[in-house]
């Protein structure tokens, strides 16, 4: 009986080491910057709906509203500005755009580029990223 | 069987070191196949070990009583199900559940994140696996279930069995005991996951809100399964110990008590990190806190360094706990150190009176109250290391402290989420908080005149009442403004503005819960008992209700003798029901067990207990307490588990076209 | 430092002093807080334990139980002090507490002039009994 158990762990053990003599490959990781923006990005617009609910709710006097909101979506602003390495036209228009579909179903699963691999350097990207974050070169 | 059990389990130990090994291999090189294998260790480490507990329980089950764990904790006589459950009846089967429950949620991470996130996981799954390692370690060379029965005969040990066990400790055969241990490590264990998403942001330094991001449903599920066991725990101790209580301060209890109340910081302050960027290094802290508590936990109840009427043995895993946890607490604290410049707030706070500032009183409170049940959980420990001698401080000192604290948290709720971000100001507060306040003010005034005299009860009653009424308006108002953009009908409105932040209304379902379960606690500053000698035909009185003894029977089966009280239960004369409580002696553990019975109805427990027979066995003593209010303990729990599963739904989406707004 | 901060930071002082507070006061010697003793140590201490609120464990002595209607009065030893007690408490008697039992037995109370010591609680501890000492069993 106890013949079997030993050959059970071992086989677990096994087939565990199994993967250390395939062909291998390496992952490039995401540059920390990169992760920081999007995380700004998501907080400004997190921040924008709560404000809009929390003036909705009337926990606020319009004058604090629309001051606080103006600063947010210059903030929003400047993080896309950082994101994509360029000056954008229409961005303001962009913000809102984004602001009025936040939490709304995106129409039908856009093909996920995960990331963007810098055709000069190799370094990966956010896939909305339209400079490379490292080397400086236009991305693809 | 036991062979099979104990080899099997003992490959769980080199195959957690691998894991370790692999996955902080994976993270320096980042190459692929170290993480499958790292990957493919933690799923063979959940392999071997359900396989090492379908071995414990099949070796449970079939009554193999050469096995000292089977025999200390089962008996023949014992019904199935008991036999099954006895796996945590005792503390080596209990910690190799803790174990498997690690195995599972490491297992589990490891696939959920099979694809993605491959620059963290590498240390995710090493964090995971060293506790692993640790666990493997205790199980398989401290606190070995598969242990047999050894005798000494001549100069030789040898095997042997016993004719039947000493049965399953009668404390634990009930219902709530059952499910209570395993929820309860549910809760425990699961704080492993977010700790382990800590420490490998830590490590890798992404230390934006991804992390958070990764772990809120982990720490959600974790909080309500710590939930759940605590409250699981103080309805087992008021069924089952028979003093009329739920809740004694008792070292054991608190240890549960303590991760849960980092964990409930943990899940406010995160909304701080989220929208203003502060308090990373403390988010941490907490998450770090909250599994090293729930360790403490396990700690605590198995090592017996603090005795308690849960009274667990000295184990001999004290010692390794100990290094554990100080080794763990050391590295982690090393390794915030080494981030604390990359954990610096994005922003300042604005104003005192925002709803920021509500999150960090309520940490800080949260974080006091934590410390103090700390402390004096820990007083016997320190006072004997400073003055040579062990004082214990009683429940009396932890209420003292607890209630107020409890009391302004509870404020907190009704206050907090009705402050703005960043500033609100005094017009839109008297706007908010005017007729609540109003109403409590109200409510005070009647419920003195009525007769209710105590401080803390009639603090209590009004914060619970402005606060449900803060709650429901908040439910209200908001379905009305959506009512107002999107046309729908009033019920229609409430129920998207809901499913559309989870999160948000999740949480006050919460706050609900939390209201209603203090109208519980509130109920002890009524609570009246007496006691009585009573021989058939004798009665006695307790405030409005009437007692009469019509038999004493006693009675046996296979498992246990009983002697059972039967009482008439009046109320201002009307009969409404029979009152047995029953006194059971089990014949195996030689043990006797008290059972109670309880009358419950929403506004008040009728609780009988039989303690004792007299000398001549004629009469017997009975006490009786009354205690108003405990169903709402039981149904706030209730309502927590919605709420929390409420919030673990996701956001619903509305259609780009359809829907205004 | 800005005045927010200021402001928040007076707020917090004022509740960590505030908790600070209760705990202290919270620390009686006579009512909550309690020194666990054997009952040779009680022995030892002489005045000062009937100033103390005792928490004394010591093991039930054979056939000391003396039950007379609600009252209950048992001796509890070890080695070869012993103690009597004479239980005031309302709880109900815990299970273990019979004169065929070994038990070991916790009791929180005060010493009174007379040396009688008078329980207001009484724990019985018995599950350690399952694990451990799993002593003579029968082949």
């Amino acid at each position: 009986m106890s013949y079997l158990a030993y050959l059970t762990g071992v086989a677990f053990l096994i087939w565990a080491i199994v993967p250390l003599f395939k062909k291998d490959s390496t992952w490039v990781s995401l540059y920390v910057e990169a992760d920081e923006l999007a995380d700004r990005k998501q907080r400004v617009y997190g921040n924008i709906a709560d404000l809009e609910f929390d003036f909705a709710m009337g926990r606020l006097s319009e004058k604090d509203f629309n001051s606080i909101r103006a600063s947010f979506l210059s903030e929003a602003g400047r993080v896309i500005e950082k994101i994509e390495g360029q000056k954008t036209a229409g961005l303001m228009d962009r913000i809102q755009n984004d602001l009025s579909n936040l939490g709304k179903k995106t129409k039908a699963k856009k093909k996920i580029k995960k990331q963007s691999n810098c055709p000069s350097c190799g370094s990966e990207n956010l896939p909305e990223a339209k400079f490379c974050m490292k080397c400086g070169k236009e991305l693809s | 069987m036991a062979d099979l059990g104990n080899i099997l389990l003992f490959f769980l130990f080199p195959i957690s070191v691998f894991t370790a090994l692999t996955a902080y291999a994976a993270g320096v090189t980042k190459r692929r196949g170290l993480l499958e294998a790292a990957r493919r260790g933690a799923y063979a480490a959940f392999a071997v070990t359900t396989l090492a507990v379908l071995a414990l329980e099949y070796l449970l089950v079939t009554s193999d009583f050469s096995i000292e764990y089977v025999a200390s904790n089962t008996n023949l006589a014992l019904p199935l199900f008991y036999k099954m459950v006895a796996l945590w009846a005792g503390h080596n089967g209990s910690l190799l559940l803790w174990t498997w429950i690690v195995t599972m949620f490491s297992a589990i991470v490891a696939y959920q994140h099979r694809h993605k996130n491959n620059d963290i996981m590498p240390y995710v799954i090493f964090t995971i696996a060293i506790t692993m390692t640790f666990f493997s370690v205790l199980s398989v060379f401290i606190a070995n279930p598969f242990e047999t029965l050894y005798q000494e005969i001549g100069n030789t040990l040898q095997e042997f069995a016993v004719q039947d066990g000493r049965g399953l400790n009668p404390l634990l055969q009930h219902p709530a005991m059952i499910i209570h241990p395993p929820i309860l490590f549910i809760g425990y264990v699961g704080s492993v996951v977010p700790f382990a998403f800590a420490i490998a942001a830590l490590i890798t330094g992404k230390l934006g809100t991804g992390w958070i991001h990764t772990t809120r449903r982990w720490a959600l599920t974790t909080w309500g399964f710590l939930s759940v066991g605590i409250v699981l725990g103080g309805k087992w101790a008021y069924v089952e110990l028979g003093w009329g209580g739920y809740w004694a301060w008792d070292p054991v209890e608190n240890a549960s008590l303590l991760p849960w109340l980092t964990a409930t910081a943990y899940l406010h302050s995160v909304m701080i990190q989220e929208r203003k960027g502060m308090l990373k290094v403390w988010n941490m802290a907490l998450v770090i806190s909250t599994y090293l508590l729930s360790v403490f936990g396990t700690f605590l109840t198995r090592s017996g360094i603090v005795s308690s009427v849960h009274a667990f043995a000295n184990s001999g895993l004290g010692p390794a706990f100990a290094v554990f946890i100080g080794l763990s607490t050391i590295l982690s604290i090393l390794l915030l150190l080494y981030r604390r410049k990359d954990l610096k707030p994005d922003e300042e706070m604005e104003s005192l009176v925002s709803r920021e500032s509500g999150f960090l009183f309520n940490n800080l409170l949260f974080l006091l109250a934590t410390i103090a049940v700390l402390w004096g959980t820990l007083f016997p420990v320190i006072s004997e290391i400073f003055t040579g001698d062990q004082i214990t401080v009683g429940p009396p000192w932890f209420n003292n402290i607890m209630i107020p604290i409890g009391l302004a948290l509870l404020l907190l709720t009704g206050v907090g989420p009705l402050l703005a971000w960043r500033h609100t100001s005094v017009e839109t507060m008297k706007r908010s908080f005017g007729y609540p306040i109003l109403g409590s003010v109200v409510l005070v005034i009647i419920l003195f005149f009525v007769g209710v005299k105590d401080g803390w009860a009639l603090g209590s009653f009004a914060i619970s009442f402005f606060v449900m009424w803060t709650i429901v308006v908040e439910f209200i108002k908001g379905a009305m403004v959506r009512r107002k953009n999107s046309g729908e009908n009033f019920l229609k409105a409430l129920y998207m503005l809901s499913r559309k932040n989870t999160r948000r209304y999740g949480g006050y379902i919460i706050h609900v819960a939390m209201v209603v379960m203090f109208i519980g606690f509130t109920g002890n500053a009524f609570n009246s008992e007496t006691r009585a000698e009573v021989a058939e035909g004798d009665s006695f009185q307790l405030g409005p209700y009437d007692f009469k003894a019509i038999e004493i029977i006693h009675d046996q089966n296979d498992n246990y003798s009983a002697e059972t009280l039967i009482m008439e239960m009046s109320r201002n004369g009307r009969l409404i029901s029979t009152i047995s409580p029953q006194k059971r002696y089990y014949f195996a553990s030689e043990q006797p067990s008290t059972e109670v019975d309880i009358y419950t109805t929403l506004r008040e427990d009728i609780y009988a207990v039989l303690s004792g027979m007299s000398n001549d066995g004629e009469k017997v003593i009975v006490q009786v307490y009354r205690n108003p209010f405990v169903s709402m303990v039981w149904i706030g729990a209730f309502i927590l588990v919605v709420g929390t599963l409420f919030a673990m739904l996701p956001n619903y989406r509305e259609s780009k076209s359809g829907g205004a707004k | 430092m800005n005045k927010n901060k200021l402001k928040f930071v007076i707020g917090s002082v004022v509740i960590i002093l505030a908790v600070i507070l209760l705990a202290v006061q919270g620390m009686e010697e006579d009512t909550t807080m309690s020194y666990s003793k054997s009952v040779s140590e009680v022995h030892m201490l002489g005045e000062r334990a009937k100033s103390l609120t005792l928490k004394v464990n010591g093991d039930l002595k054979k056939g000391s139980i003396v039950r007379n209607n609600l009252d209950l009065d048992f001796t509890i030893v070890e080695g070869n002090s012993e103690l009597e007690i004479h239980y005031i408490g309302k709880d109900p008697i815990p299970d273990t507490f019979n004169n065929e039992m070994d038990a070991e037995v916790i009791v929180s109370g005060k010493l009174k002039d007379d040396g009688i010591f008078h329980a207001e609680r009484i724990q019985a501890k018995c599950a350690s009994k399952y694990e451990a000492d799993y002593t003579s069993p029968e082949v």
